[in-house]
């Protein structure tokens, strides 16, 4: 799964901390997030897209859907 | 080299105070049951007390502390980050998974005459290994 939080968190100039902060989370769930190594559970993931004011499937993707957008 | 196995150190400055702080509190208490078991043990096994409820009590008082910290470790893994969740989910699952594994192994070399006790002497340190082997595959993982 691939996604663009580390997009919308440099959009809002937020360090990796702010954004664990905000979301309740360590940093290194937030560093491995944007490393698409780990993919969250549901309810972080509609945390997330509660806090950008987006739709989950705007930050999360699958990769087939990257690669053929 | 030194930022290749940062994974290992589990700190990356990245783990929260919450878990530093609960995962200090089960350690502590996995302290205090080893340091309890070992005193008891040799007031026990050395026949420095006699039967009677004193006796009883210090025998027991491992068994308490052991129960205390697997509620300590209990109460860190549910209020653990999630990630921090899986990869202690998944390490536990690995140190388990030997523990069955090299049991029967080591029961047939027991039958064979080979003198080993595996309860006793491997299986923990197996487990103890394959925990922590799991914990930084887990965090090799993800990070």
């Amino acid at each position: 799964m691939r996604n663009r939080l580390k997009v919308l968190r440099a959009e809002r100039d937020w360090t990796q901390e702010d954004l664990a902060r905000r979301l309740d989370v360590s940093r290194q769930t937030v560093i491995a997030l944007e490393k698409g190594k780990y993919d969250p559970s549901l309810p972080l993931a509609f945390r997330i897209a509660r806090l950008f004011d987006q739709a989950i499937e705007d930050i999360f993707f699958p990769d087939e859907l990257r690669e053929n957008p | 080299m030194a930022k290749r196995f940062l994974f290992l150190s589990g700190e990356c400055g990245a783990v929260s105070e919450r878990d530093r702080r609960n995962s200090r509190r089960y350690l502590m208490s996995l302290g205090a049951w080893a340091l309890s078991y070992v005193g008891c043990a040799w007031l026990v096994t050395g026949e420095r007390l006699t039967i009677g409820p004193v006796a009883i009590a210090v025998a027991l008082l491992p068994s308490i502390l052991a129960v205390m910290a697997v509620l300590a470790f209990v109460h860190y893994l549910k209020h653990a980050d999630e990630m921090q969740r899986l990869i202690e989910l998944q390490a536990l699952a690995l140190a388990v998974l030997a523990g069955f594994v090299i049991w029967p192994g080591l029961s047939l070399l027991g039958a064979l005459g080979v003198d080993v006790d595996p309860v006793s002497e491997f299986q923990p340190m197996v487990m103890i290994a394959a925990y922590a082997i799991g914990s930084a595959w887990s965090r090799r993982q993800f990070l």
